[in-house]
């Protein structure tokens, strides 16, 4: 290599931030006149700085377009996300009444009506939304886990005074808190206390609801093992899989009466990481995302079982739709 | 409280912030790399955002402060912690030839860039953006896709101007590493040859192989 072309490549690695400085259109003008004395008489930067911008010109051309669904989605869920402005814009004399508690009791295996309180009353305009709002009861003492109450959805109006207070500061935490306790435990999994999918039933005693392995087979999954953990306090059955795709799956059976007795009302917005329902199969089931991983939840015959995976959401949520009985 | 003007009328906001929809799709698809993800992280960034709508500067980029949340709420609800980090101190982390090309290898890269009416070095680029470290993927994206200026991607980021320009370099030595790296896979370029390959004798071995 030549002594001029030396010192040329020399004056590029000074210049290599600044040419690109040049080309984001954000150098002073007195740099910008160097850069250009440069340019004139270095065909690798001249090359450089045409790179950088046929590049950015293909990205750019190549960035992907907000599809008309979620468009739409959008819109419905931002006129429901207003109306609930308009409730906490509402003045604070207006008696707070704490969310009617999910009720579900164990002589009422079946989860009741957990009434949907979404929206101004009267509703703005009834939107899928809003109708598919749930309540997810929250134990705020003894939280076992993800725990759903479902129903056909009601349409009736809800009066003012029966209005819950939209976003439960105190219950907003311990939802959060059970959903990353579950993700946690998925995300880096204890060694299994047994490891044949019939022992399970001796954790009924200690979670305190009929403990069965999800027969998960016909998805491809492959049954790992399972233990008992507390998760915020209350005993679960943890339960692995794994999938021919190297996927796992961690199932949680709880007992839900134990998370709903002292359950605050938790508007299906306000943990926007459990927030949308499902029907599979007619099985109502919520779902979510956590720190990239997928949760679902549902409850059968007075048992709760919650699921996380690095699945897909369809999958999940068909995973915990075929959990329990 | 007093001398805080009044928040933005929710309607009128929601409007303007629509407005950057496919803006804040585009980068929700760059960060959480699945199409799914994104619209869910869309969604609730704009909740987010219309729940702190007074907290928006007016006369302030409402594209900029947009992405800041989608960002926020993807670092904070959606990322698995610590995955990519390694990425950067693998073998990976350095480009062949500390990044150095000649002009005719860049030249021999753009000219295939400029051919690429067809999706070739399209798709390789983008997966190329794709593989970046996201802590130099997202200033690449902000700046170069979404036109941001350095402050405003210094504000999306959360880190100082010096930082972000540093990123930017580093994720542009690194895609362009990748992109020569693939011209030499893909025998667009030859290592040391000067001459450009052939285009469409590369087009006719790789669908001949197909």
């Amino acid at each position: 290599m030549t002594t001029a072309r030396a010192l040329v490549r020399s004056t590029c690695r000074r210049l290599a931030v600044a040419v690109e400085t040049f080309v984001d259109g954000e150098l002073l003008p007195s740099q910008v006149v160097e850069v250009e004395t440069h340019l004139a008489e270095c065909p690798t930067c001249r090359e450089e700085v045409a790179l950088t911008r046929a590049a950015r010109m293909s990205l750019r051309a190549q960035a992907a377009r907000a599809p008309s669904s979620l468009r739409d989605r959008l819109k419905l869920r931002l006129e429901q996300e207003r109306a609930s402005l308009e409730v906490e814009a509402a003045p604070p004399s207006a008696p707070r009444v704490e969310a009617p508690l999910a009720l579900v009791s164990p002589s009422e295996p079946v989860a009741p009506v957990a009434p949907i309180m979404q929206g101004a009353a009267p509703p703005r305009r009834p939107s899928r939304r809003s109708r598919a709002a749930l309540f997810v009861p929250l134990a705020a003492v003894a939280a076992a886990a993800t725990f759903v109450a479902l129903r056909e959805p009601t349409k009736q109006p809800v009066t003012a005074e029966a209005r819950p207070t939209l976003v439960n500061s105190a219950g907003v935490m311990p939802l959060d808190g059970i959903l990353d306790e579950l993700v946690a435990l998925h995300a880096q999994p204890l060694p299994p206390e047994v490891t044949t999918p019939e022992e399970v039933r001796k954790f009924d005693p200690f979670v305190g609801v009929p403990v069965e392995a999800p027969k998960l087979q016909p998805f491809g999954a492959r049954w790992v093992g399972g233990r008992i953990l507390p998760i915020q306090g209350s005993r679960t059955a943890v339960l692995q899989y794994s999938m021919g795709s190297g996927h796992r799956v961690t199932v949680y059976v709880y007992d839900p009466s134990r998370v709903s007795t002292a359950g605050r009302g938790l508007t299906a917005g306000a943990s926007p990481r459990l927030s949308r329902s499902r029907m599979v199969r007619n099985v109502p089931v919520l779902v979510g995302h956590v720190r990239g991983y997928n949760v679902a939840a549902t409850e059968k015959k007075g048992v709760g079982y919650a699921l996380a995976t690095d699945l897909d959401e369809p999958e999940s949520a068909e995973l915990v739709a075929a959990s329990g009985p | 409280m007093s001398d805080r003007s009044p928040p933005p009328d929710p309607e009128n906001f929601e409007e303007q912030a629509i407005a950057h929809l496919d803006a804040m799709y585009a980068v929700a698809c760059r960060m959480t790399k699945n199409p799914a993800t994104a619209e869910d992280l869309v969604q609730d960034a704009m909740v987010k955002a219309l729940r702190s709508r007074d907290q928006f500067q007016p006369g302030t980029n409402l594209k900029a402060w947009l992405l800041r949340i989608t960002t926020n709420t993807f670092l904070n609800h959606y990322k698995r912690g610590g995955l990519e980090r390694g990425v950067f101190e693998g073998p990976d982390a350095e480009t062949l030839n500390d990044g150095w090309m000649s002009a005719e290898s860049l030249r021999g890269l753009r000219d295939a860039e400029a051919l690429a009416v067809s999706p070739l070095l399209r798709d390789e680029l983008s997966a190329a953006l794709d593989s970046l470290p996201e802590e130099f993927r997202l200033p690449v994206v902000l700046c170069d896709i979404e036109e941001l200026s350095y402050k405003e991607i210094a504000e999306v980021v959360g880190c100082p101007i010096g930082t972000v320009m540093s990123r930017l370099h580093r994720g542009r030595k690194l895609l362009k590493g990748r992109l020569y790296q693939q011209a030499l896979e893909m025998g667009i370029l030859r290592e040391g040859d000067r001459e450009p390959a052939n285009l469409d004798e590369y087009r006719a071995k790789r669908s001949a192989a197909q």
